[in-house]
């Protein structure tokens, strides 16, 4: 039973799955299964009073020493406090949508992969009491949610990914800026993105946010291909996101040195985002769900810890 | 360029197969025409990594390119199945379109079957052996370069090829086989100058080629190489100076000498017949000297020799020892009891075959016309019924002894007057004792005697008409006497009489006298001679025909006995009396061996003039007025061969005038085939009913018997233009023909193999670095 659930956290499985809630609800139970503790519990949260059971409570909540004393079922009542919100930042530029003309079934688009990671993050969030909001951007914001821990809300967030087009290039420099300064209160920022812009832009961006006192983890979500650069038979490679830009190579060859390139500007981003202390998640879109998921559950423990 | 290439492949045609080198370009350029495409996100990292790795890529698509275009020029390499020729064979076949000219030695020491190694040993011919080079030779054109012609040459017939082949295809390796299988050595000597000549002539004329290479196949004998030095003749120095010449700036000729010769063979022969005196007489024992030289390198001891004359055998004769290198000189005394065509046939019987490697030339045969008599004329100046005042009544008594023993002499005397109406013909020698005068008419008699090989004595006296004598006889060199005569000189009186003081003892006419001997003849006084004006002792004589052989003591040292060659004869002058009026000669032991010998040395020679070397001509005179000019030869193998019929040519005698030549025309038969060895009989039919037998020998040549041959070195530096190769073991050129192109297209696909490797790791490398 917990490796059927646990199942669901390969990419491969997921993406035979078409309905994005679904999706989200799998990875999370699969991931929650598999933990020892359930993230569910134990997390700030107050008692505020009892109230008398009544068919349909949930019977976790049943307070057992009262029904001890008096033989009545009571219901211990919280206060529901949010004490975390979750700015969920999701890039939706074509970059995103590799390898979408590769016509593979199996295979998630990063954008796929991206927004399963956002919503089982809204999903687990919700369930935590926490708040998720969502911010989805290409040149310019396209979605915008405010973080909210209803299950209504996790329904808006859900659709609003569904609902996203991949159809304009990025442009971080417009973007990213006015991104940070929707940030008001204190809150966490996951940034979802293959990152494929510039460093000068990013780098700065993801500091100020961090100095306004926000708590960030970055994706980076990038294609397996991307990550391996598999090809072997000569390759005509036309530029997502500029189709003007058109190499034909022997894929072999610039293997390396592709890498090297690649590798480099992780690189300078993971060190920027050591410095700063922002979690930094590299992500493949061949690696199963729950890496990315326990990422952000240790930067939120680190973000509880540090507001305790 | 088809032809180019099979010199060193064996399918040129697979060579084309290294058209296939274009087909990895081609896949090359048709890959880059097909490929995927993909919509890529991180273009900024390719392009990065392409900007940087352009160069390095096209350098590392440029290396994998070649290296596969290298691997197809291999394969299809190996294909054709390459080989190349071993070192040897490379230096003997030159270029494209080369002539190839193979001169096979096939004179007699060619048979030579070395005997020393007698158990199992190797019983081929040098000649077998040469036969195998030739193949040797056909079979490395054959295999190296087919695009040349080979021409095949016995020495003994440089005219013209035994076998000229256009190529050297199987079918022609076959005719050269079946040219080899005809051949066989001849009875001839080498005769390298000539061939070599010849060739050169035929090569300077008719070749079409660019190249030649000369393989001279031979035992290499020094003493025919030295005689081939010897004649030497334009362009250069050495045996090979013909081809040398024909060289040229472009130096085009290679020679290859191939020595096929049995290096421990030895051999035994007997070179040479020669008679002491140039009569036979029947009846009168006749002297021969046999030389028999061994060329092996042990002493032989008791040689036996077979010896034979017309219908008998005489018993053997056995010399004692002859040492290594030496040649024995033997004498042989036969007496001829008929007159007529007969001869000497000396063989080597039995003992040391062991060391004889050639057998041709241990029998040699001498060919004598032995004569009934020597008929001598002798012309009576002073006659008289008193025997003891007549002239010649000594010298007839002398040449013509009393008694048994036959001196082979038959004299006639006639009287001065009487000269005129002798036939001279009939007799050898003439003897002019005291004779006043001779009339012209007499005069140009004896001169046409002496002229056709006639004998003429002179001897002096009281009577002799000086003026005359030098008018006639001498006529200023042109006559019979050798010399003029000044006048009478008498021994001053009471003075010691003149003695002969000096004379050549090796002249045939005074043999007799040398060593103890020598005294008798000091012995002899003189009272009056015949001063001759002669040119003192020590001067040069050689311009003049006169040679002086015996001088008396007198102031002048003059002339006593005065030689002079005459035609083919010749006049022997004494300056003093035939009987003892001027001297006391005739008195003294040494008059008689004098006078015979003097007799039978101007005698008309008997021995034969005939015998002549295997492959020489052949000539027996015909004398038209004797004999018809249709004459017979039986050679040696009559009567197994018939007999050969010649017409004879008629010719002038030589050395005679014009009007004495119309006279007494003599003609000649002549035969050139004399390739076997033995006895010739030329049969001449008498115009008046008979026939005449002549005896002729063809014997091999003496020097071809000693087998050692020239130096390696002495070979190498044969000449100083020419680029000379020497093979000294015919062994290492069958080799090289076996071996004579190693194929290497297994290494080829080994390499092919390796470079496949090679690629597939430069690629992989390529395409995986970091």
């Amino acid at each position: 039973m917990a490796n059927d659930a646990r199942k669901y956290l390969k990419p491969e499985l997921l993406a035979r799955i078409g309905d994005l809630e679904m999706r989200a609800r799998l990875v999370v139970e699969g991931f929650v299964s598999g933990m020892h503790r359930s993230p569910y519990h134990g997390v700030s949260v107050e008692f505020a009073q009892h109230k008398e059971y009544v068919a349909g409570d949930d019977l976790r909540h049943l307070d057992w020493r009262v029904f001890g004393r008096s033989d009545r079922f009571y219901i211990k009542q919280y206060e529901e406090e949010t004490n975390l919100r979750l700015h969920i930042v999701l890039d939706s530029s074509l970059s995103m949508r590799y390898p979408e003309h590769l016509d593979r079934d199996d295979r998630l688009t990063k954008f796929e992969y991206a927004a399963t990671l956002a919503a089982s993050l809204a999903f687990l969030l919700t369930h935590q009491q926490d708040a998720a909001g969502l911010i989805i951007f290409d040149d310019e914001i396209r979605a915008e949610a405010p973080p909210l821990s209803s299950q209504g809300h996790l329904r808006l967030l859900v659709e609003r990914l569904e609902r996203a087009r991949l159809e304009r290039a990025n442009d971080p420099r417009a973007t990213l800026p006015h991104i940070a300064g929707r940030l008001h209160r204190r809150s966490m920022v996951a940034l979802i993105s293959d990152l494929l812009f510039d460093v000068d832009v990013l780098i700065p961006t993801l500091e100020r946010i961090r100095h306004a006192g926000h708590e960030v983890v970055v994706f980076h979500t990038l294609d397996h291909d991307e990550r391996t650069f598999p090809f072997a038979n000569n390759t005509l490679f036309e530029g997502l996101e500029a189709p003007d830009q058109q190499i034909l190579v022997d894929p072999q060859a610039l293997r390396s040195a592709y890498l090297e390139a690649l590798s480099a500007h992780e690189t300078a981003i993971r060190r920027a985002c050591s410095n700063s202390r922002i979690e930094f998640v590299s992500l493949s879109t061949a690696d199963p769900l729950d890496v990315a998921l326990r990422a952000y559950l240790a930067a939120r423990m680190r973000q509880v810890k540090a507001g305790a | 360029m088809i032809s180019w290439l099979s010199g060193f492949l064996f399918n040129p045609w697979m060579a084309a197969g290294a058209g296939a080198v274009a087909s990895p370009i081609l896949i090359h350029i048709l890959s880059r025409r097909r490929y995927q495409r993909v919509r890529w996100a991180a273009m900024d990292f390719l392009l990065d990594a392409h900007r940087r790795n352009r160069r390095r890529v096209r350098l590392e698509q440029l290396i994998l390119l070649a290296l596969r275009c290298l691997i197809v020029l291999l394969l299809a390499f190996a294909f054709a199945r390459p080989f190349f020729s071993s070192g040897l064979l490379a230096s003997l076949v030159g270029g494209s379109q080369t002539e190839h000219i193979i001169i096979l030695d096939d004179s007699y020491s060619m048979s030579a079957v070395s005997r020393a190694t007698s158990a199992g040993g190797d019983r081929q011919s040098s000649f077998d052996s040469g036969k195998a080079a030739v193949e040797a030779i056909g079979r490395l054109v054959a295999e190296t370069s087919a695009g040349d012609s080979i021409s095949l040459y016995v020495m003994s017939r440089p005219d013209e090829p035994i076998l000229s082949a256009p190529g050297a295809s199987d079918e022609d390796r076959v005719r050269l086989t079946e040219a080899l299988a005809t051949l066989s050595t001849t009875e001839r000597g080498g005769a390298w100058d000539a061939a070599l000549r010849s060739i050169s002539r035929q090569l300077a004329t008719t070749t079409s080629r660019a190249n030649a290479v000369v393989y001279a196949i031979s035992d290499f004998q020094r003493s025919d190489w030295r005689r081939a030095e010897g004649e030497a003749g334009t362009g250069g120095k050495g045996p090979l100076a013909p081809l040398a010449a024909l060289n040229g700036e472009k130096d085009s000729v290679r020679c290859v000498l191939v020595n096929v010769g049995k290096a421990s063979a030895g051999n035994i022969a007997v070179t040479a017949i020669g008679a002491d005196r140039p009569q036979s007489v029947a009846g009168v024992p006749t002297r021969f000297q046999v030389s028999v030289a061994n060329y092996s390198s042990t002493p032989l001891r008791d040689v036996e020799l077979g010896v034979g004359i017309e219908g008998r055998r005489l018993p053997p004769m056995v010399i004692r020892e002859i040492m290594p290198g030496e040649t024995a000189r033997e004498p042989v005394e036969v007496t001829y009891e008929q007159d007529g065509a007969n001869y000497l046939d000396v063989e080597l019987v039995g003992a040391a075959s062991n060391l004889d490697s050639v057998g041709l030339d241990n029998r040699r045969i001498a060919s004598v016309d032995v004569a009934p008599a020597i008929r001598t004329l002798i012309v009576d100046g002073e006659p008289s019924s008193d025997q003891y005042r007549d002239e010649v009544f000594l010298l007839k008594t002398a040449l013509r002894p009393a008694g048994r023993a036959t001196s082979g002499v038959e004299v006639t005397v006639v009287e001065e007057g009487e000269i005129d109406e002798v036939d001279l013909s009939s007799f050898q020698v003439v003897v002019l004792a005291n004779v006043s005068r001779v009339q012209r008419a007499a005069n140009d008699k004896l001169r046409a005697f002496v002229d056709s090989g006639g004998g003429l004595i002179i001897f002096g006296g009281d009577l002799v008409d000086v003026a005359e004598f030098n008018a006639t006889m001498y006529d200023d060199g042109r006559g019979l006497a050798p010399l003029p005569i000044a006048g009478v000189a008498e021994a001053p009186a009471g003075a010691d009489a003149v003695a002969i003081a000096s004379w050549d003892a090796s002249h045939p006419t005074l043999q007799a006298f040398d060593g103890p001997t020598a005294d008798l003849l000091r012995q002899v006084r003189i009272d009056a001679y015949l001063r001759v004006e002669s040119p003192p002792p020590g001067e040069d004589t050689s311009s003049s025909t006169a040679v002086v052989i015996a001088r008396t003591n007198d102031a002048f040292q003059s002339p006593l006995i005065v030689e002079k060659a005459f035609g083919r004869g010749r006049t022997i002058f004494i300056a003093t009396s035939a009987d003892q009026e001027w001297n006391d000669w005739a008195s003294n032991f040494s008059y008689l061996p004098f006078v015979l010998e003097t007799t039978q040395y101007v005698a008309r020679p008997t021995t034969s003039q005939r015998d002549v070397l295997a492959g020489e001509t052949l000539r027996c005179e015909v004398d038209p007025h004797v004999v018809e000019p249709a004459v017979v030869l039986r050679t040696p193998a009559y009567p197994t061969d018939p007999e050969i019929r010649l017409n004879a040519d008629e010719r002038p005698p030589p050395g005679g005038d014009a009007r004495a030549a119309a006279s007494s025309l003599i003609g000649e038969v002549r035969f050139g085939d004399t390739e076997h060895c033995g006895r010739y009989e030329f049969l001449l039919k008498r115009l008046n009913g008979g026939t005449i037998r002549r005896f002729a020998s063809v014997n091999p040549d003496p020097t071809e018997a000693d087998l050692s041959p020239a130096a390696t070195e002495t070979l190498r530096g044969a000449s100083d233009r020419l680029r000379v190769e020497v093979i000294d073991d015919p062994a290492t050129l069958a080799n090289a023909a076996d071996r004579g192109r190693t194929e290497f297209w297994w290494p080829l696909l080994l390499m092919v193999a390796a470079m496949m490797m090679v690629e597939q790791g430069l690629a992989w490398r390529f395409g995986s670095r970091g």
